[in-house]
């Protein structure tokens, strides 16, 4: 990684970095989405954020543009939040969403929706890491074969896994209270 | 929830508002020290590396507290395979490469930890095996029956002390970084599972 110094003494990685910044401020809802996938609290998020932000200051001189951006981006993002190493382990809370994970607008609110999404989020914190990974690109609208790229698994290996995680879902939402 | 109304639920969560960074938080976040497991392993690996070489130094500076003559070369070729072996090792780790897909990160960590896992066991050991050694260079050693008894003590606190170090090690690691790794490996076989 580049140091401060590092930055000082090459006004080419100032001009990099500069990029580097422009970069992350257009694209950062990547990261923001990862992190609310895999973190409870703000501060943890924070963490995720920052870590995640290294990994790809470190690699950005790398990119060579072969694969798209958000697929880079969600590669690095996801091997940073999967390989993470957490200093406690925190088991997932049945309605782990505060008022700051789950803002709502100030329209008047459709208890419905408020539900299915209150739902949803507390299905998908039972899942696995990688399950997590796989079925946020889904809803993300990536294709098969974007994520396939992104986990590196086969294309027909990405079906089979989103079904499971698909029926994994379907049984969790069931055992909710609706 | 009818499941296939998964991706408009999803989407509706997406329209939630979220912090946006600025210019300057970006780059107050990009100064601050990493703090990921592999840039931990990084620093731990130089710190070890640092302190290795310190003693070692030290040793050899101060080669009149040994009668032996051989404890130059000892010294020397014990140090030179630690600061191999931490080179290697950090070159090893810095060589993990996150633009990978998943599956080959998760292979690529769970090899070289597992390496650095065992070695840093086992080269502990080596190395406590290596400081027992040392008072036989030590100046003044006669065969007098005082000698003796110290050696024999010497020789049965090392009997007792270096299983009870090796695994109170195990047990370190396998707190520090242990379940880590086996987090790692049940994350892999998830992924491995699907190709069978």
């Amino acid at each position: 990684m580049f140091s401060t110094k590092d930055l000082q003494n090459k006004p080419s990685l100032l001009i990099l970095e500069k990029d580097f910044v422009a970069f992350i401020q257009k694209h950062q809802g990547i990261i923001h989405k990862v992190c609310r996938m895999y973190c409870d609290s703000d501060d943890d998020r924070q963490d995720l954020f920052q870590e995640v932000l290294f990994q790809l200051w470190k690699s950005y001189p790398k990119f060579r543009g072969d694969s798209k951006i958000s697929t880079w981006m969600y590669r690095i993002a996801l091997n940073t939040a999967i390989a993470r190493l957490r200093k406690t382990k925190r088991k997932p809370s049945e309605f782990s969403l505060s008022d700051s994970t789950l803002q709502f607008p100030d329209t008047p609110p459709d208890m419905e929706k408020e539900e299915q999404l209150k739902n949803l989020q507390t299905a998908i914190q039972k899942l696995s890491k990688v399950e997590k990974g796989i079925i946020m690109l889904y809803l993300e609208e990536k294709s098969y074969d974007e994520i396939a790229e992104i986990i590196g698994i086969t294309k027909t290996n990405v079906g089979v896994k989103i079904n499971r995680i698909k029926k994994k879902l379907k049984e969790t939402l069931e055992k909710l209270p609706q | 929830m009818d499941i296939d109304n998964l991706k408009s639920t999803w989407q509706a969560l997406q329209t939630q508002p979220e912090p946006v960074f600025k210019d300057e938080q970006i780059r107050k976040l990009l100064q601050g020290k990493a703090n990921d497991s592999l840039s931990k392993i990084k620093r731990s690996i130089l710190i070890e590396g640092t302190l290795t070489l310190f003693v070692g130094i030290i040793f050899i500076l101060n080669k009149h507290w040994f009668y032996s003559p051989l404890i130059i070369p000892y010294l020397l070729f014990v140090l030179t395979l630690c600061l191999a072996w931490y080179t290697f090792q950090y070159y090893k780790i810095r060589k993990i490469d996150l633009q990978n897909n998943l599956k080959k990160t998760l292979q690529q960590l769970i090899k070289t930890l597992d390496l650095y896992l065992k070695v840093y066991l086992y080269g502990s050991l080596a190395l406590g095996l290596f400081a027992s050694i040392l008072p036989l260079f030590w100046t003044n050693v006669t065969l007098d029956s005082l000698t003796l008894t110290k050696t024999v003590l010497i020789a049965g606190g090392a009997i007792i002390f270096i299983p009870t170090y090796y695994f109170v090690t195990k047990w370190y690691i396998k707190n520090l970084y242990g379940n880590y790794v086996n987090e790692l490996k049940e994350e892999l076989k998830e992924l491995e599972d699907l190709e069978e």
